[in-house]
């Protein structure tokens, strides 16, 4: 089950997913998050409760980053865990989604 | 009797042998000599290593009752077996000196150390190099000084290398060899020495090679590996006797005669003559067209020959090697041809141009009938498409198409048209604003392949990064049963294989551009792939399983489209090209007139005889121009690959050549330019 918590830290909203990122968060992502997000103009993404990711999740994450980044929107995302890590490396996700969205990958 | 003293060395097969001939040659009797076993025989194994008995006999009975063995020098490294008598030898067999020289002085004399006290000097004896001297039973490494009552012995080895024999038989035992490596005999013995006060002793080595090995050993063991056939007894004898190392071929199989496949004789000339000939004015003959064979209704095209057995042949073991096995001739009856009922001969039941094609055993023969069209292709006459020959005594006019599954002739120019053939083209005069192809199918499986050969590594990689994803735990590899690979293609098509989408649709455009001649396991190679890689979102693929599966296909394809060469005879010729395009799967030629502003690709060589200005020129077995390039005009381009040549008489300024990967812009005009790469990869224009 995939969960999310926003909170607005003056100009800074941070967003803490938890849970699977997989293809069952479709409906969320796209019909509650993304749209929540597209008003704000500086966002952190928390990583660290997310344990297992798929390849659906992941195309997700990526459509909404691009889109967020398309309205001019900055995104990071921390606290990403080494098992997910290792998948977003191996996806070279920090070179689909910009180098800046991933600063904790900046040596890999 | 022989003289006291004379020796022989004799071998034998046993000692008892070698002693009786030495008798002989001495003429002795056994009482009367002193024998010594100097090697017992040895039987050996399996023939290997087998030696014969040496002993030595010499004349005269030593008497060794009056010799004090005390003071006897002896040699004690004779071997074990040697008898006693011999150890004890003689001392009457050395000469004596003159009695009065002797005192305090030693001597060396047949191998013995000899030496006499004298009560004012003590002889000195220096071991010298490589010789181990004892002197009561204590090595001597230095000079040392002698007395008559000194035990001394000098301790010698003899090297005994038997003769070394190995028979082996070849893989495919059709021949047996005998590898020879004869042996030798290394003798030492001490050096000869006046009396003097002081000597060292030396060696002196005597080496001599044995050969004998016995021929019968041989043929047995030859017999027992199960050599039973072609043996060459002359060969083992004189391999046997070789005094040098060597492998002697001493039996040989007799090879099988490989037979005849079925085949198909032609009658009737049925290849087409290439080299079509030309005026001097550069148009092309018009006899040309005679040499485009044809043949009549009723007319035996060819005889098809039986399958002839070969003789079967038998190997050094005596066994029956069987000849290839031959195959009647499969024969795929095209078009306008019927095969008489006893299936002897092929006979031709249309008018036109007969076809074979030979694939392995199968043969495929047709009788591609003719159109002849007797005026220009117009709009009036409409398109022509047609499963033969197509020859137009006009020209093809503005618009219009000609589609042949053979060979097109046109006799006088192709104006803004296009031509399709699946054979070649023939175009007497202009080629203006068209599009020709020639062998269209070889041209487009060659461009396939090319595609398939990017591919593969791509689908080889991706397939490598799904099974990797697939062990690392925060991954959810269940997921692919329900939403199948596409997303996960899509990631990596934006990560690591950004360029693999393109290749993919390069890919699937190639096929549908040729979709109406290309067989149709390439139509479903190109479903299969637009499912699975092209609609990525709705991926057909579930699985990593099912990704390797596609793979395996697409690598089939790849082999398939490089093993046909079905129509690389096609081949182009016309008198002068404008403004267009050429595609050939075999050679293009064009005459004086050149080629401008034109596109011109070929899988087999390049001939223009004139000019080529502007344009480029692509061919994969070379290209030879007259005059390339224009006066700071348009560029003029000219590729080959890497090992092939471009040969170009007059080269103008700005003319750009290219072999593999090495290009070369000339700046100034050059006359007689050959290119091609050297051994180190780069270009060398002389």
């Amino acid at each position: 089950m995939f969960k999310y918590e926003l909170i607005d830290e003056e100009a800074t909203t941070v967003i803490s997913f938890e849970g699977d990122l997989d293809i069952d968060a479709t409906e969320l992502m796209e019909e509650e998050i993304a749209p929540k997000l597209y008003d704000c103009s500086n966002i952190k993404i928390d990583f660290s409760k997310v344990q297992f990711v798929d390849s659906s999740g992941i195309g997700l994450l990526i459509t909404l980053i691009h889109h967020l980044r398309e309205r001019g929107i900055r995104v990071r995302i921390f606290h990403v865990s080494d098992e997910v890590r290792i998948v977003f490396e191996m996806l070279q996700l920090p070179d689909i989604m910009g180098a800046d969205v991933l600063p904790e990958f900046e040596h890999s | 009797m022989a003289p006291q003293g004379k020796s022989i060395i004799s071998k034998g097969k046993t000692v008892k042998e070698a002693v009786k001939l030495a008798l002989n040659l001495l003429n002795e009797t056994i009482d009367q000599v002193e024998i010594e076993i100097i090697e017992n025989e040895s039987k050996g194994i399996l023939g290997l290593g087998a030696r014969p008995a040496v002993v030595r006999v010499t004349a005269g009975k030593a008497d060794f009752r009056e010799t004090d063995p005390e003071q006897e020098v002896r040699n004690l490294t004779l071997p074990e077996q040697a008898s006693i008598a011999a150890l004890l030898q003689s001392k009457q067999l050395v000469k004596p000196p003159e009695p009065e020289d002797l005192s305090g002085k030693v001597w060396v004399t047949n191998g013995r150390i000899h030496c006499k006290d004298a009560p004012d000097k003590y002889p000195l004896l220096s071991p010298g190099k490589d010789v181990r001297l004892y002197k009561n039973n204590e090595l001597a490494e230095k000079t040392v000084i002698i007395k008559q009552s000194d035990d001394l012995r000098v301790e010698l080895e003899e090297d005994v290398q038997a003769p070394e024999w190995e028979l082996q038989i070849s893989p495919d035992k059709m021949e047996a060899s005998l590898k020879i490596v004869p042996g030798f005999r290394m003798e030492r013995k001490l050096k000869d020495k006046a009396p003097d006060s002081y000597i060292q002793l030396e060696i002196v080595e005597k080496k001599t090679v044995v050969t004998d090995i016995d021929t019968r050993q041989v043929t047995e063991k030859l017999r027992e590996i199960g050599v039973v056939y072609g043996v060459d007894y002359t060969e083992v004898a004189k391999a046997c006797a070789c005094v040098h190392p060597g492998t002697f071929v001493i039996a040989r199989g007799t090879p099988p005669t490989p037979g005849t496949h079925g085949h198909f004789v032609p009658l009737k000339e049925v290849e087409i003559k290439k080299g079509l000939k030309e005026r001097t004015d550069g148009t092309v003959d018009y006899r040309e067209f005679q040499e485009f064979p044809s043949v009549e209704r009723g007319q035996v095209l060819g005889m098809i020959e039986p399958p002839v057995p070969g003789t079967p042949g038998t190997t050094v073991t005596g066994e029956v090697v069987v000849p290839p096995e031959v195959f009647p001739l499969v024969l795929n009856e095209g078009i306008g041809v019927l095969v008489l009922e006893d299936g002897s001969r092929v006979i031709a039941t249309e008018a036109g141009q007969p076809e074979i094609k030979l694939k392995g055993r199968t043969a495929r023969i047709s009788v591609v009938p003719k159109l002849l069209i007797g005026k220009d292709i117009d709009l009036e006459v409409g398109n022509i498409r047609y499963v033969g020959d197509v020859e137009v005594l006009g020209s093809v006019q503005e618009g219009m198409l000609v589609e042949a599954m053979g060979n097109v002739w046109v006799h006088q120019n192709v104006h803004s048209a296009k031509i399709s053939s699946g054979g070649s083209v023939v175009v007497k005069n202009n080629i203006i604003g068209s599009e020709i192809t020639s062998g269209k199918s070889t041209l487009l499986l060659a461009e396939l392949h090319e595609i398939l050969g990017a591919l593969i590594p791509q689908l080889r990689q991706m397939e490598a990064a799904i099974k990797q994803l697939q062990t690392v735990s925060a991954f959810k590899v269940s997921s692919f049963s329900r939403s199948g690979l596409g997303s996960l293609i899509k990631i990596l098509c934006d990560g690591k294989f950004k360029s693999f989408p393109v290749i993919m649709t390069s890919f699937i455009q190639k096929i549908d551009s040729g979709a109406d001649i290309l067989d149709a396991d390439w139509l479903q190679l190109r479903e299969q792939l637009h499912k699975g890689f092209v609609m990525m979102n709705a991926s057909n693929l579930a699985s990593v399983e099912d990704f390797s599966r596609l793979t395996d296909t697409v690598e089939q394809h790849y082999i398939l489209s490089r093993d046909s060469d079905d129509e690389s005879d096609c081949f182009i010729k016309a008198g002068y090209v404008h403004n267009s395009e050429l595609y050939c799967s075999g050679d293009i030629s064009i005459s004086t007139r050149g080629t401008y502003h034109s596109k011109v690709r070929a899988a087999g060589s390049i001939d223009v005889e004139g000019v080529v200005r502007g344009g480029e020129i692509h061919a994969s077995k070379g290209v030879r121009i007259g005059e390339a390039g224009t006066r700071g005009g348009v560029g003029t381009k000219i590729v080959v690959p890497d090992r092939e040549t471009i040969q170009i008489e007059m080269a103008m300024e700005g003319t750009i050549i290219q072999v593999g990967k090495r290009m070369h812009k000339f700046s100034v005009q050059t006359p007689n330019v050959t290119a091609r790469l050297g051994d180190d990869g780069l270009l060398i224009i002389g």
